[in-house]
């Protein structure tokens, strides 16, 4: 057996790409300016999307594929003249669809997705240390007969544990290219964007044909049957799917497409495969397995350095029955901290920005609609979601670097059991984890999920989990409301135990919600729970910061589309109808004694037309569209406890529940600048009344509020993630519906029953 | 004959056949659960279930539950 010296003995400089096949000409003169497609696919922890971003940098578009949840990912780039698209396709393990989302991949492959090019090369990324089972996937690829590139990814961690590859000999024994490569160093990557333009029009050397030969025979005759009356027939390669794949995604969709000839045609060729000795699904992964074991045995030396390597000496602490469950506690407790530590000034930072911008504008136009819009519209709503991007970015840079270290799949292992008890797998832990200070990043997260049933179940109990934008409610009620007891001998503060209460509620209750969704709405998904533990790896900070960017800027993006519309209706609703003139001219007026000198007589001056202002204000409030929703709803919220006031600021706060302290400064004639320490708002609060002079906010009607905010869905973004993540409108709404039932509901609850106990 | 989920620490085994219904059995066969392989049980979560298993230079983690369906032949006793 013949090993490459380059490969065995200098484990550094990566080699040239070696190909067995010829090459047409020059790559310069590549056939046209045509924009060339190329699909990039691979086992999960291949380190794929990696090298997505080494090819295509920071060019990367997300979208999705109609109607399934897999995330279309595409980047744009140019080589040596020649512009090329790349489409990063879903880690799988094999090319055998078992559900819509994986049937997508198969689509693409073979050019029957609608709106998706025709593939001109596929790039099969495989780890370089774990060869053989990758392979699977590539025999696979290999019978597609299209031109295709194997990159070997992770040279050096293989090349570390002992392995040596003769990467010319695979090279040939394939019929293919195969480079080897280092995404996380951007090593190899100029080799690979050669290869592509070598290997566009040139499909492998020789046909992969693994299984027994009676399967091709029958396969054959079988595809002639099918396809004989059709005018596009079916792909070979799909109909080896539909013999093999018994219950699978081909065979649904060719069943339904052929209901009357398909079924028995198809009963009867499985049974002649069975009459040869062919198992289902034994034969083809075992015919497999002998092919790539065989060619691992040709053209790969394994000097057995990786039993005792560095991810056992790691696994054995971190996983370790005491010592892990702790050690991932200390993570989860840094990650915390931190969120509410570090992103503190940065959210200082962002408000200031957005107080510099609402001034810059306030003093170059006079007041008038315009100017309201700009400022108490635009800029207040936008700005109101921006000010968690600080959070939301800490949480993502938390989460790539748990992902790229390998660490997410050993804390998804320990939380198995745990998240099992509630229907949901150890995937799910960390989303929810993460929902406590911000159920965007939380939903975002749950990619990592392959389980679509589970998945989608995360996404939709994710907004429950307390996320830190209800802190502010709860802390303004709670300290207006509960008195400041102490129980057991000053050690508990009665404030604390009810802060505590509303932080779990959501958690608390996300568990039935989680075993009912599971059990009627989702359908089932039979798909076991399979979790590799991959190597560790040191994080790169190339991967970890494009990741943290891209998640960001999908952000932000939002917050520029669809909140900012939002935020725009709000403040119409809340705006008109009315007449704003005397308002405006207050306004103007207060601007001009706050630029003049400041007398004593002035500043008194100053303080009643503020007076005025904010008594203004309020009654515009009141009377516009949205006060007089508030009006309409309350006798509906009066078994909660609420008067109108509250139902406005409830309803004023379905974009982003923060703004109800904001509106109910307003509504008290406070102005809209208040906060949750207010002490004018907090004795407004406290001397409010119903018409018949019984006090409005006591303990039950405080209580129902907070759990109302707890349970219900105030906060557009997430309802646009929601959308997102799912590529569909059903379930942003239904978790609307819901999430305001069930609030409504227990904030019914706590409030009649608080009221008669208290 | 045993099963996966009955195995100990540092017991290795090699697979005979693997019961179960369609998708699992499909799924455990494409990462390499291939009759005649062995695999070395590597540890359980601190819960218990899942439990590690080491195959063919992979690390995979199943459930007890899915785990049994996978009949194996022990090639060695435990390690204590």
């Amino acid at each position: 057996m013949a090993y490459s010296p380059v490969a065995s003995q200098h484990p550094a400089p990566l080699q040239q790409p070696a190909s067995s096949v010829a090459h047409s000409g020059h790559p310069d003169d590549s056939p046209s300016g045509r924009l060339l497609h190329v699909a990039i696919i691979g086992n999960p922890n291949t380190g794929k999307s990696t090298l997505f971003n080494a090819l295509s940098g920071l060019n990367a578009r997300t979208g999705n594929y109609p109607g399934v949840t897999v995330e279309k990912k595409t980047g744009r780039l140019i080589w040596k003249n020649q512009p090329i698209e790349l489409i990063d396709l879903p880690g799988t393990y094999s090319l055998s669809p078992r559900s819509l989302d994986e049937m997508v991949t198969v689509d693409i492959l073979l050019g029957r997705q609608a709106a998706q090019q025709h593939i001109d090369a596929i790039i099969c990324v495989a780890d370089a240390g774990n060869l053989e089972r990758n392979l699977y996937l590539l025999g696979q690829i290999l019978e597609l007969n299209l031109p295709t590139i194997l990159a070997l990814n992770m040279w050096d961690s293989a090349q570390a544990s002992g392995l040596c590859i003769d990467v010319s000999r695979l090279s040939e024994k394939l019929g293919i290219p195969v480079v080897p490569c280092e995404a996380h160093k951007r090593r190899g990557i100029s080799d690979l964007k050669n290869a592509i333009l070598n290997t566009v029009g040139q499909t492998p050397e020789h046909r992969h044909r693994p299984l027994p030969e009676t399967f091709y025979e029958i396969l054959q005759g079988f595809a002639q049957q099918l396809n004989q009356n059709r005018d596009t027939p079916y792909p070979v390669y799909l109909i080896e799917r539909l013999l093999l794949d018994q219950d699978g995604e081909v065979q649904k969709r060719l069943l339904a497409e052929n209901p009357q000839t398909l079924p028995a045609l198809l009963n009867q060729t499985r049974q002649h495969l069975r009459d040869k000795g062919f198992s289902l699904p034994g034969t083809e992964a075992s015919s497999r397995y002998l092919w790539s074991s065989e060619l691992i045995r040709q053209t790969v030396k394994s000097s057995e350095k990786h039993k005792a390597s560095w991810t056992e000496r790691l696994d054995h602490f971190a996983l370790h029955p005491y010592l892990g469950p702790v050690f991932f506690s200390f993570i989860m407790l840094v990650i915390f901290q931190s969120i509410y530590n570090w992103a503190e000034p940065l959210i200082g930072f962002m408000e200031l920005g957005q107080g510099t911008i609402a001034d810059l504008v306030s003093s170059s136009l006079t007041p008038g609609p315009l100017r309201s819009l700009l400022v108490d519209g635009i800029i207040a709503g936008v700005g109101g979601v921006l000010v968690f991007l600080p959070q939301i970015a800490l949480l993502f840079l938390f989460i790539a670097l748990l992902e790229d270290s390998g660490y997410m799949a050993r804390a998804a292992f320990m939380m198995d059991r745990l998240m099992a008890g509630l229907g949901l797998n150890g995937k799910s832990f960390l989303p929810l984890m993460s929902s406590f200070a911000c159920a965007v990043p939380g939903i975002m997260a749950t990619r990592t999920i392959d389980n679509h049933r589970d998945r989608l179940v995360t996404i939709l109990i994710a907004p429950l989990m307390s996320c830190s934008a209800r802190l502010p409610v709860y802390l303004l009620i709670i300290g207006t409301l509960i008195p400041d007891h102490h129980l057991v001998g000053n050690w508990i503060s009665l404030r604390g135990v009810v802060l505590l209460l509303m932080n779990s509620i959501g958690m608390i209750i996300a568990i039935p919600i989680a075993i009912l969704l599971k059990k009627f709405l989702v359908s089932s998904d039979p798909a076991p729970f399979l979790l590799e533990l991959p190597r560790y790896q040191m994080p790169s900070f190339r991967v970890v910061f494009s990741r943290v960017y891209e998640r960001s800027l999908a952000f932000v993006k939002r917050a520029g589309t669809l909140i900012f519309a939002t935020t725009i209706l709000i403040w119409a609703v809340s705006s008109y109808p009315g007449d704003h003139t005397q308002r405006y001219a207050i306004e103007s007026k207060i601007e001009q004694l706050q630029a003049s000198e400041q007398t004593p007589a002035i500043s008194a001056e100053l303080e009643s037309l503020q007076a005025e202002f904010n008594l203004l204000s309020s009654d515009l409030l009141e009377n516009s569209l949205i006060g007089q929703m508030g009006h309409a709803i309350a006798p509906i919220v009066r078994p909660l406890g609420w008067d109108w006031r509250i139902g406005i600021g409830a309803l004023a706060s379905f974009p982003a529940r923060e703004v109800i302290i904001a509106t109910l400064g307003i509504i008290y004639s406070l102005g809209g600048e208040v906060d949750e320490s207010s002490e004018g708002l907090v004795s407004a609060i406290r001397t409010s009344t119903f018409p018949d002079g019984t006090p409005v906010y006591t303990i039950p009607t405080g209580l129902s509020l907070m759990v109302f905010f707890a349970l219900c869905a105030q906060c557009v973004s997430t309802l646009i993630t929601i959308r997102r993540e799912t590529n569909s409108w059903r379930w942003p709404i239904f978790s609307f519906v819901y999430m305001t039932l069930l609030a409504y509901c227990a904030a019914w609850i706590v409030y009649q029953v608080m009221s008669r106990l208290l | 004959m045993s099963n996966l989920s009955e195995m100990q620490k540092g017991q290795l085994a090699k697979i005979s056949s693997i019961l179960g219904d369609q998708g699992l059995h499909f799924r455990l066969m494409e990462i390499g659960f291939i009759p005649g392989r062995c695999i070395e049980f590597l540890r359980s979560a601190p819960l218990g279930d899942p439990v590690e298993f080491f195959i063919e230079g992979t690390r995979i983690a199943l459930r007890r539950a899915d785990a049994a369906q996978v009949l194996v032949e022990l090639v060695q006793p435990s390690r204590g």
